[in-house]
């Protein structure tokens, strides 16, 4: 099991990418996450979901599935861009850093 | 848990730690996942598993920072509500005292006074905008004690023409006689109690704080009169046994418990 403490920075980056990525709707992005990191809980990813969403670095549209209901969508915003661009810089920095050790 | 269960709690939870606008967008979210999960073929339980409980979820919302803003606007509220009683109290004093016969009339006016201020504070409700939820909710406060200076000075004109210079006065609790008195404040005693843990149910916090506050006063003034009964009837202390005590003791309690209810106490519970 991955610790918690680890997985939380990662959460943010790995949740604004496949929002860049996909443009998903809201179940299905909580799926996804878990599907990939499934030590994490489904709240803690709708909790930064929120959080991502207040600070402006996704936005919702809604669009009406073919036959489907109508779902709320999330895509990235320029800031997110910028925000996600940052994360990944730094863990790049940070993997160097580690790798250096020998890690 | 059931889907419908399982958001009711999620509202309920939600109520009063978020904005209104907020907690339904979280609900609508949750919503939303459930008819998705249910499409997909999870069936109710699993889902329920996989979300967590409402508790955990704000929690979880919690632990991101989402809820922080809006408890401590709660707690600015109570304390602006807090003060502006305590102002209240002190204006209606040396008026009740002003009338020696007819003081406990006042008072009990004054116990409707929260009341009406918890309105006034829940129509200035925050919004997601915290600065202009404060901005109103501390006009809104400060426009509380002018419905009280109004029924303080409404109540010394109208006990000074209708007692006349005796203080007599023809209605009120002050003219039922003893018995019958003590009656009425029991009577008030147990409907405020009452009135208040069914608010309390329903988690509307603050306003029951504001009954169980009437109710606290309520008991303090009763224990206050047996103490001037004990003490020379005419005498400063016993005034002073009847009226200062109660109020302090009852505002001190009053603040204890909502200092209890309105900081991260509860959290732990949850």
């Amino acid at each position: 099991m991955i610790d918690r403490q680890m997985l939380k920075g990662v959460v943010e980056m790995a949740l604004l990418r496949i929002v860049e990525q996909q443009e998903p709707y809201g179940y299905e992005l909580l799926r996804q996450m878990s599907d990939r990191f499934p030590d994490l809980q489904e709240r803690t990813v709708y909790a930064v979901l929120r959080r991502l969403h207040d600070n402006g670095d996704t936005e919702t549209f809604t669009k009406e599935a073919s036959g489907g209901p109508t779902r709320k969508y999330y895509r990235i915003t320029g800031k997110g861009r910028e925000h996600l661009q940052e994360m990944i810089q730094n863990w790049r920095d940070l993997e160097r850093m580690i790798e250096e050790l020998g890690i | 848990m059931t889907q419908q269960a399982f958001l009711r709690e999620l509202q309920a939870r939600l109520r009063r730690r978020v904005p209104e606008e907020q907690a339904e967008e979280i609900v609508n979210d949750y919503r939303e996942y459930f008819s998705d999960g249910l499409a997909e073929g999870r069936d109710e339980n699993t889902l329920c598993e996989a979300f967590g409980t409402p508790a955990e979820i704000v929690l979880a919302l919690r632990s991101e920072g989402r809820l922080g803003g809006y408890e401590r606007q709660h707690l600015f509220h109570l304390i602006v509500w807090g003060s502006f009683l305590l102002l209240a109290y002190l204006v209606s004093f040396p008026i009740s005292w002003s009338i020696p016969e007819t003081p406990r009339l006042l008072h009990y006016g004054i116990l409707f006074v929260p009341l009406v201020q918890m309105l006034l504070l829940e129509a200035g409700k925050p919004t997601s905008d915290s600065r202009l939820g404060k901005k109103r909710s501390a006009v809104v406060a400060g426009c509380t004690i002018i419905p009280v200076l109004i029924l303080a000075g409404l109540l010394h004109v109208l006990l000074r023409i209708a007692g006349g210079e005796s203080g007599w006065l023809p209605f009120g609790p002050a003219s039922l006689g003893p018995a019958m008195h003590r009656l009425l404040q029991l009577g008030m005693l147990i409907v405020l109690t009452a009135w208040g843990l069914s608010l309390a149910w329903g988690g509307r916090r603050i306003l029951w704080l504001t009954l169980l506050h009437a109710g606290i006063f309520s008991v303090m003034q009763e224990i206050g009169e047996m103490l001037r009964w004990i003490a020379e009837p005419e005498a400063v202390v016993g005034m002073i046994l009847e009226s200062c005590i109660p109020l302090l003791v009852s505002v001190a309690l009053s603040a204890t418990l909502g200092l209890l209810f309105s900081t991260g106490k509860r959290w732990k519970d949850d």
